[in-house]
């Protein structure tokens, strides 16, 4: 029973994970654990698997090696198991990928009803809830083309909260907006930061970074070169690869 | 150039069309037989409509079936539906019917009547083209909302009765009109079995009341209003749909 007191410790626990595109290494021997409430922000490179790694764990990429428990389920696994975990961990994605034919109130209260078998009317309440949250209570009865980069990607957070989800992930949620739009999706994010969800951040937005994280990793070339507390990675400058790339960026 | 050149050349055009028509025929030329024989027409048009209900209906219907089973990993499968598709693609429909009606009874035993013929051949013909377009439609959905579908659990039916075919479908509109257009006029190529469409039944009158002129100007008028409102009845549809969602 050692694995199991493991397992109860961490939300996610990902073992040797590794993934290929073709011959081409997208995860490398990945080996983390991941604790319900921490705020976890993924930096590096593009093309160093930091979408991959968020993607593996939402099941949207099958892994080629090693195995990854969330909340108790393992994955790889069979269609049950995927979308247990799917049900668990929500997504947000960089190009926001709302249902264009459904209005925004559908967009939100939709799975909650096929998925959780959520009565129509909770759904709705919940909808609303959320939608007062995010900001957008009075945009609920219009379609996706009518709201602006930042509003649809608020949208996209609510949504994949209606699931109640225990832990979200956010796949670079402000690269494809515009500048003026990227704060209200950052303070979203901060507001659930400090509600104590779990949440696993791939970002370029060093400063939301610096202050919502509780972690920070740094990734290349498939690998988590880097893993310390938020303090810590803002203050050091030993490491040579990440040096380069704060340099960069910063 | 001078300005009357335009006016000219019509009028020359014209006169060299006029001194070949014969003059003879045309003025003696008597549409009350179109109204005399109106009932058996309408009845003929009525066919072809079924006719096309028939292929555009059953055809749809198997295609999205065909469309979606090509997109599953089990490649038997897939080349079935690959098989099917290109085989009834790329045969005539006039071999397909001929080949249904005359050589597949003395395969299988089983004799079908013209009209059963008919329908089989527009069906399954129909049934090949719709799961090309089909499929390119599914294809045009983005990425981004399988992976919505993916990541909010949705079960399988739902992700592709509520996801992805209500803006695949979107996009099939306007090739699947236009089929269902050909499919309208091709069904005057089941005239070789006698189907009593509005063909067959046009040959007939041509046959005893030796019209021929006046009977096929009038159905072609026929097949031609019926083609161009379902064609602007769709454009219309389009623009309805795409208003309700900006």
């Amino acid at each position: 029973m050692q694995t199991s007191n493991h397992i109860n410790e961490s939300f996610i626990a990902c073992r040797s994970v590794s993934k290929f595109f073709g011959t081409f290494k997208a995860l490398d021997d990945v080996t983390i654990d991941i604790k319900q409430g921490e705020i976890v922000c993924i930096v590096g490179p593009s093309g160093s698997g930091k979408s991959t790694f968020l993607r593996v764990l939402n099941a949207l990429e099958t892994i080629d090696n090693g195995e990854i428990i969330i909340n108790k389920v393992r994955l790889p696994g069979d269609q049950k198991d995927v979308e247990e975990v799917r049900r668990e961990v929500g997504m947000v994605f960089q190009q926001f990928n709302l249902f264009e034919h459904m209005s925004i109130r559908e967009n939100v209260t939709f799975a909650p009803r096929v998925s959780r078998a959520v009565a129509t009317k909770d759904a709705d309440e919940l909808a609303e809830t959320l939608l007062k949250r995010v900001g957008i209570i009075e945009q609920i009865e219009k379609y996706p083309n009518h709201l602006s980069g930042g509003q649809q990607q608020r949208v996209a957070i609510a949504r994949a909260l209606a699931m109640k989800p225990q832990a979200m992930l956010f796949d670079e949620p402000t690269s494809a907006l515009d500048p003026e739009m990227v704060v209200e999706v950052l303070d979203v994010m901060r507001e659930l930061a400090h509600s104590g969800m779990t949440m696993i951040i791939v970002t370029h937005e060093m400063g939301f970074a610096k202050e919502a994280a509780s972690r920070m990793l740094f990734m290349s070339a498939g690998k988590f070169l880097v893993d310390m507390s938020t303090e810590q990675f803002f203050c050091d400058r030993d490491h040579p690869e990440l040096r380069r790339f704060m340099s960069n960026i910063l | 150039m001078s300005k009357y050149s335009f006016p000219v050349i019509v009028a020359l055009v014209l006169g060299v069309v006029a001194y070949f028509l014969n003059w003879e025929l045309l003025l003696s030329l008597d549409f009350s037989v179109v109204w005399e024989y109106r009932v058996v027409l309408l009845k003929g048009l009525m066919v072809t409509l079924a006719l096309t209900a028939c292929a555009a209906v059953a055809g749809l219907v198997c295609g999205t079936m065909l469309a979606i089973a090509s997109q599953t990993n089990f490649a038997p499968l897939r080349w079935l539906v690959i098989a099917f598709v290109e085989i009834w693609r790329n045969t005539p429909l006039l071999v397909q019917l001929i080949w249904i009606h005359f050589a597949l009874p003395l395969v299988t035993g089983i004799n079908t009547t013209a009209l059963e013929s008919g329908v089989i051949g527009i069906t399954l013909q129909a049934a090949a083209y719709f799961t090309e377009i089909v499929r390119a439609g599914i294809e045009s959905v983005p990425k981004g909302q399988w992976e919505a579908a993916y990541s909010l659990a949705l079960p399988a039916r739902i992700r592709w009765t509520r996801v992805i075919l209500p803006p695949a479908i979107r996009t099939m509109i306007p090739p699947l009109v236009n089929l269902t257009i050909s499919f309208f006029k091709g069904t005057a190529i089941l005239s070789i079995l006698h189907v009593s469409e509005l063909m067959t039944v046009t040959n007939r009158i041509s046959n005893v009341t030796f019209k021929p002129v006046e009977l096929f100007s009038a159905i072609a008028l026929i097949y031609f209003v019926v083609g161009i409102v379902m064609s602007k009845a769709t454009l219309r549809l389009e623009y309805v749909l795409q208003n309700r969602e900006r």
